[in-house]
């Protein structure tokens, strides 16, 4: 199993003894972990409230198309997760091997979720709207064993890959009415129940996510069983989540939050976990809050600000007076888009701030602190935060005057902090320097110990809660017949806070004109799905280019923009 | 305007913000996002799209009534009888 084993600097336990460790150690304290030893985010998740006589609460609303709704008890989900830990089982599915899934917001994916992590192997979920080239990617990197779809997301982004993917032995589909073989709910109601408990532990690697960076392919992101300590933790301190609450994180599965807090966490808790399962609707939106009387609810900036352009008078006509806790995630959140929710929540908006290799809330307007409009947050208990610059030979120098900008670090060993890059040792090794993990986000902390989002050390594009390495873009736009270079940006958006641009040179021979702009975006949105795609196309005489050749991206950006550009001195004297 | 044209005028702005779509097999009764993969930016780009080229304002409450072709053409013929 390569690139499962806990690096040094993951397994370092700098804190022992802290009031950090205290922290982590009781929250750990605070879960049951399985009857003869060892920890299972599964069984933390569903079996143990089954066993503690909670198995007739309701686990999973979900909503369907138009008002249908369906309820899944916590027994009904344990006994369900229990049957497709079987039907891996009989797969013969070893632990550490990986389970995707490519699905909308499905009961089945939460089926699958659960007995995957049951059984031992790793649970990848993939966002439905990716365009082909990610999904290929994503399986490709992560070995993936197995894949649950359905038949019509087969037939459009898998089945033309197959060919690629010697490692996927099994695909099951979701479908009612797809082949016996292949056929999610045959296989499961023939494999029948569980038959063997959890044999994982702490170390026990348990999610894989991907996420981006400048350069390079999408990162494959591994966590461990242990960091459902911190989901739970996290959930209560930084979204005041208890048990019995109705929740809803607004995230997809497909991205971190919408599977640590859009699964797990509340789980954990024994909240009600309510998914939607349609797009974003303001107005459905707005009744779902109401209707289903959320009490915390997890959402994004960009959805907020869709919502907020309503007008305060659209919300009249609704009764928010369950929610107790709104929070957000993704990107930063403006201080004129917290006063707004509170007035028209009720309850001011807390922002909060992680990453995907953090794998839960690090910094955020907690529980118990004043909420400061527009600032990421606090450290939460158990996490110790630094601002910190960059040094030769691989030193970093602490900045402890306020309101300096540095680069975010966090003290390693928190128990979600992720263990490996998959295949990737030397990548993941670059995070680290003496013990703290580098976040590659700008930021400043004021005198009140807040801090404050400044912007990437890197150029990934923060774009509606996303985070989109250039690179993945620009080489799909490069195979284009058309395009001779191509530099990929983040251009500041009102909705998106960034949103996509590709600055395209055309190869000799084509002319620029809008219907190449439209063929070029239809290109890359074919392949790489509307979240991903640029949403603008410009084209460039040539790009700024360094030396070396690399794309100066912040350059190009200021340029893009009318902005000075600083120091140019590494760029080529040509440009 | 004609609803063929007005017909015309909507396809127009989805492929502005999608042109990867191909809108012959459209089905004018079903929603656009259960046909193509487009998420809920593209849809309010669309919206956008639609009101630059019809030169009028688009109720924000009344959004979700244009998600699919049938749905955009009598609430847009609806719109240009009050104008």
């Amino acid at each position: 199993m390569s690139g499962l084993s806990l690096s040094p600097a993951a397994a370092r336990s700098p804190f022992a003894g802290s009031a950090a460790a205290i922290f982590w150690e009781e929250a750990r304290n605070a879960l049951p972990g399985l009857p003869g030893g060892g920890l299972n985010i599964a069984w933390e998740a569903v079996d143990r409230h089954v066993l503690d006589g909670r198995g007739q609460a309701v686990a999973l609303r979900w909503l369907g198309e138009a008002d249908s709704c369906r309820d899944f008890t916590y027994l009904e989900l344990a006994k369900l997760s229990g049957q497709f830990a079987q039907v891996l089982q009989q797969l013969e599915v070893g632990s550490g091997e990986r389970v995707f899934t490519l699905l909308g917001r499905v009961p089945e994916l939460y089926i699958t979720a659960l007995g995957t992590l049951k059984q031992g192997a790793v649970f990848s979920p993939l966002f439905a709207v990716f365009g082909p080239e990610p999904i290929r990617l994503r399986l490709t990197a992560g070995k993936a064993r197995v894949l649950v779809t359905t038949q019509r997301l087969y037939e459009d982004k898998i089945k033309p890959l197959r060919k690629l993917l010697p490692e996927l032995k099994q695909v099951l589909l979701v479908d009612k009415e797809s082949p016996a073989a292949d056929n999610f709910w045959q296989r499961l109601n023939y494999a029948g129940a569980q038959s063997f408990l959890p044999a994982t532990r702490a170390e026990s690697p348990a999610l894989l996510h991907f996420t981006s960076g400048t350069t390079g392919r999408a990162k494959g992101v591994l966590h461990r069983h242990g960091a459902v300590v911190a989901h739970y933790a996290t959930a209560q301190k930084a979204l005041a989540l208890r048990s019995g609450d109705i929740f809803w994180c607004t995230a997809d599965p497909g991205w971190v939050t919408g599977t640590s807090y859009g699964i797990i966490a509340p789980l954990v808790i024994g909240a009600t976990l309510l998914v939607e399962s349609q797009e974003f609707e303001p107005q459905r939106w707005c009744r779902i809050l109401q209707d289903y009387r959320v009490n915390v609810w997890y959402t994004a900036p960009t959805a907020l600000r869709m919502m907020m352009r309503l007008g305060s008078e659209f919300f009249k006509a609704y009764d928010f007076s369950s929610l107790h806790f709104a929070a957000s995630v993704g990107e930063p959140l403006n201080a004129e888009l917290v006063l707004w929710g509170r007035e028209i929540f009720g309850c001011p908006l807390h922002d909060s701030w992680w990453q995907t290799e953090t794998g839960a809330i690090m910094i955020a307007n907690y529980v118990g602190i004043a909420v400061k409009p527009g600032a990421m947050g606090k450290a939460l208990p158990g996490i110790e935060c630094a601002v910190v610059k960059r040094m030769a030979e691989d030193r970093l120098e602490m900045i402890a005057t306020p309101e300096t900008v540095g680069e975010l670090a966090l003290r390693a060993g928190w128990p979600s902090m992720f263990v490996a890059y998959i295949d990737d040792e030397k990548r993941y090794r670059r995070c680290f320097i003496d013990g703290w993990y580098l976040s590659g986000d700008l930021v400043r902390r004021d005198a009140d110990g807040y801090f404050w989002f400044v912007g990437r050390r890197d150029d990934a594009i923060k774009s509606a809660g996303h985070l989109i390495g250039p690179y993945e873009v620009e080489r799909v736009l490069l195979a284009h017949p058309a395009v001779a270079d191509v530099g990929v940006i983040g251009i500041p958006d009102p909705l998106l806070y960034e949103s996509v641009r590709a600055c395209v040179v055309l190869k000799v021979g084509f002319c620029a004109s809008e219907q190449l702009k439209r063929e070029l975006k239809a290109w890359a949105r074919r392949v790489l799905g509307p979240a991903v795609a640029p949403r603008e196309v410009e084209f460039f005489e040539r790009l700024p280019k360094t030396r070396s050749g690399k794309i100066m991206r912040r350059v190009l950006r200021a340029r893009v923009l009318g902005e000075a550009v600083g120091d140019l001195s590494t760029l080529d004297e040509n440009l | 305007m004609q609803p063929k044209k007005l017909e015309e005028e909507i396809l127009a702005a989805l492929i502005e913000v999608a042109p990867e779509i191909d809108t012959a097999g459209l089905v004018p009764e079903k929603n656009f996002r259960d046909q193509y993969p487009l998420d809920s930016i593209d849809f309010l780009h669309f919206i956008l799209q639609l009101e630059k080229r019809l030169a009028c304002k688009i109720r924000e409450s009344d959004y979700p009534k244009l998600s699919s072709l049938k749905g955009a053409v009598n609430y847009l013929e609806l719109v240009q009888k009050e104008l």
